[in-house]
């Protein structure tokens, strides 16, 4: 009948090739500094004054350095900055200098003997999104409070500590710079008659030196005995992904769905696919399930408090929803099979709550575990690398730094004024204190009592510095003193905007790729 | 039909009896509950009103805690096993003044050689450079010397430390120094490892004096005595 017709439809498989794009290889070195020892080893009987003690004791040399070049040939009135030891060395109306930490007392910041005070007595007032409450700078006479209509710190104190005791600060310098509690600062000025220290100017440690590309990878073949490569190859790019928020209740299957494709390559033309070719991993920096944290909230409690009086410890079957891990975990194993991930916890995970946050077990991924390497095996680079937060690696040469956004939150809660948030990594960047131990911690953010010393401070300056978690996307470079050029970029939520940031390897330019899915109606 | 197995009702603890030479697990009974006894649903025995006198003055609620003495608190395994830990740092192993020992088993095994090797320095053991082997090489004559330049240093004499040794004064001085950070919740060989590699200097006599205690056996040197001053689970009243 008609066979000519029928040919196409029925046809032996042919012979053409077609172009199958292959993915960038990624060269991953994971490092293992935020990594807490396990179980007996890891103990809490120690305080917290080790840390800020550690962290003045290792800052204080490189702050008063810095100091030290800027106010050698400062003059006022005929008079040279002196170097003091110790913070209440100062003396009346002398110019001086001293490097100590920095301590905001603010009425509205969280305070543990309050909260146990108020605990019986009145229900928790909602969390504050500032620590300020407006009004003038509160030390200035009481003109300041009552005649600044504008934002400030009203009642807020300002004071410089160090191991011999406080100082309080004031001056007018102080209201422009960003000011956070546990900073580590050198301050130049004189003393009142008040006993207060009035601020002229302002030091902080800066940033430290930042290791040339692909240094960890040659450092470590040095030591194995192994030749140095002096040729790699090009590198693709890195893909960065924040807040997927899978909640296994709503419907946000579209958005990872077409996420998936897209960096698998099934989707889009031939064009985007090659450019998908090119993504050698994805670093999901945090918050990829929705609300999982070990620790209920407030109106978590309040809910389970009304519901009944018997108290449940551990597991509940009846409440518990294995849907979002799963959701999570499948999503995962589809993707892995074609790319290596690196997946950092997060506030809302279910990993530990005080930073370091140590991975998320390997428990919670039945599929996903098999791309993982056994934990009694040798250590090394698995392919799926479920790892702390923050976390530091060194991915296709590159030095990162990522967090999932927990201490640029609350670095966020002290600045009554900005809402700058590349100005306060920027920042924390240059005080050196960027993870775990961000600045406010262990104040206002939970921190593991360290003792060592050895995780407080950033010693080296990363290439990239990744923040999930943040409301939108934002990059910027920051210079360094002696070179070091950092690249900051703030990761959006992926829930809320669909936004994937693709992290170039050659040259460290970000670019944004879209989801939207539209709306019926 | 499997065979029928010989039971004697609940019982508590499984006996080894000639017919059941196995031990069974009992899941019931007393002694094997497995829920905490404050879960328990409030029965209607419970339902005691606490504003009625004779049921709060029935009532025995206990005002004292009665821990074990002889338990260590986990203030303390915390600070002996980071003392453990920093001796197994130590490149000379502790016993040296039996080198022609062939079998010679040390009580519990000494200090362990560490492995230097091509990471040696700070990243594998802590120390810096030589001090371990200065502070061994002190005599006893120099950190006596070393006690008098210090005492040297007061106006008038120590009070309340007549009965103690040289090495505790050495020990407790150090405890009280603040500028290498605070004392308490931190062993002692810890604390002077952390101001080393922070470079504060702290005095090396100070090491020889832990590192002599430590090889006399006396772990209780590593805590510092403010630190059970302050967190003694005994409240005197």
């Amino acid at each position: 009948m008609n066979g000519d017709n029928h040919a196409d439809l029925l046809q032996p498989p042919s012979n053409v090739e077609h172009a199958v794009s292959e993915r960038t290889a990624s060269h991953y070195t994971p490092l293992p500094t935020y990594r807490l020892p396990k179980g007996e080893h890891r103990h809490y009987q120690q305080q917290y004054a080790d840390m800020y003690f550690a962290r003045l004791a290792q800052l204080k040399p490189a702050v008063e350095q810095i100091a030290s070049e800027a106010w050698a040939d400062f003059e006022i009135g005929g008079e040279t900055a002196s170097r003091k030891d110790r913070v209440l060395d100062v003396r009346e109306g002398e110019l001086c200098w001293i490097a100590g930490t920095l301590y905001m007392e603010m009425p509205l910041k969280p305070n543990v003997l309050e909260d146990i005070g108020k605990e019986h007595w009145i229900a928790a007032p909602p969390p504050r999104v500032k620590y300020d409450t407006g009004g003038g700078l509160g030390g200035d006479s009481e003109r300041g409070a009552h005649a600044g209509g504008g934002k400030g710190l009203a009642g807020a104190q300002i004071m410089l500590e160090d191991e011999s005791g406080r100082l309080r600060l004031t001056g007018g310098y102080l209201s422009g710079g960003l000011l956070v509690t546990g900073a580590i600062v050198a301050v130049m000025g004189t003393e009142n008659s008040d006993g207060d220290f009035e601020v002229l100017d302002l030091r902080v440690p800066d940033l430290p030196r930042q290791p040339s590309r692909w240094e960890t990878e040659d450092g470590e073949a040095a030591l194995q005995g192994k030749s140095v490569t002096t040729k790699r190859p090009i590198s693709g790019k890195v893909a960065i992904i924040s807040g997927l928020g899978v909640s296994g209740v709503e419907g946000d299957t579209l958005l990872l769905d077409l996420l998936l494709e897209y960096l698998l390559g099934e989707s889009a033309d031939p064009a985007s696919q090659e450019q998908a070719a090119s993504i050698s991993r994805l670093i999901i920096a945090g918050n990829s399930l929705s609300h999982s944290s070990p620790i209920p909230s407030r109106e978590e409690l309040a809910a389970a408090a009304k519901k009944g009086g018997r108290k449940t410890y551990g597991y509940d079957s009846a409440s518990y929803n294995a849907a979002p891990t799963d959701h999570l975990d499948q999503w995962l194993a589809t993707l892995l099979p074609s790319i290596p991930i690196t997946l950092l916890p997060g506030e809302q995970d279910p990993t530990s709550t005080s930073l370091p946050q140590q991975p998320i077990h390997a428990a919670m991924f039945p599929h996903s575990r098999a791309y993982m390497n056994p934990p009694t095996g040798p250590e090394g680079p698995g392919w799926f690398d479920s790892t702390t937060n923050p976390a530091e690696f060194s991915a296709d040469g590159w030095r990162f730094l990522g967090t999932g956004g927990q201490p640029v939150d609350d670095v966020y809660k002290y600045l009554p004024d900005c809402e700058e948030r590349l100005e306060m990594m920027e920042a924390m960047l240059r005080w050196r204190l960027t993870a775990p131990t961000a600045p406010t911690a262990p104040d206002t953010l939970w921190c593991y009592p360290f003792q060592d010393g050895d995780q407080f401070v950033m010693k080296e300056c990363p290439h990239v510095f990744l923040v999930g978690n943040q409301p939108k996307f934002e990059t910027a470079v920051v210079e360094g003193p002696l070179g070091q050029q950092v690249r900051v970029l703030a990761v959006p939520r992926f829930k809320e905007t669909g936004e994937l940031v693709l992290l170039d390897c050659e040259t460290l330019v970000p670019e944004v790729v879209r989801f939207e899915v539209f709306d019926e109606g | 039909m499997p065979p029928k197995r010989k039971s004697s009702g609940p019982r508590a603890v499984p006996t080894r009896t000639p017919s059941n030479p196995q031990s069974t697990l009992s899941f019931h009974g007393k002694q094997n509950k497995v829920t905490k006894p404050g879960v328990a649903p409030a029965t209607k025995q419970t339902k005691k009103d606490p504003a009625r006198l004779e049921d709060t003055a029935r009532a025995e609620i206990k005002t004292e805690a009665t821990p074990d003495p002889e338990e260590p608190t986990t203030a303390e395994t915390a600070i002996t096993q980071q003392a453990d830990d920093e001796a197994s740092t130590f490149a000379l192993p502790a016993a040296q003044h039996h080198p022609d020992a062939e079998t010679h088993e040390t009580l519990g095994g000494r200090a362990e050689e560490s492995d230097v090797g091509a990471t040696g320095g700070k990243a594998a053991t802590g120390w810096l450079a030589d001090e371990e082997t200065r502070a061994r090489s002190l005599t006893e004559t120099q950190i006596k010397l070393y006690w008098r330049q210090k005492e040297a240093l007061r106006l008038a004499p120590r009070v309340h430390q007549e009965g103690m040794t040289v090495y505790e004064k050495v020990l407790r001085e150090w405890d009280m120094s603040g500028q290498f950070g605070p004392c308490i919740g931190i062993a002692r060989l810890k604390r002077w490892k952390r101001a080393n590699a922070l470079g504060l200097k702290p005095p090396v006599e100070v090491l020889a004096v832990l590192l002599r205690e430590m090889e006399g056996g006396n772990g209780k040197a590593q805590r510092a005595y403010v630190d059970e001053l302050m967190s003694s689970r005994f409240v005197e009243t």
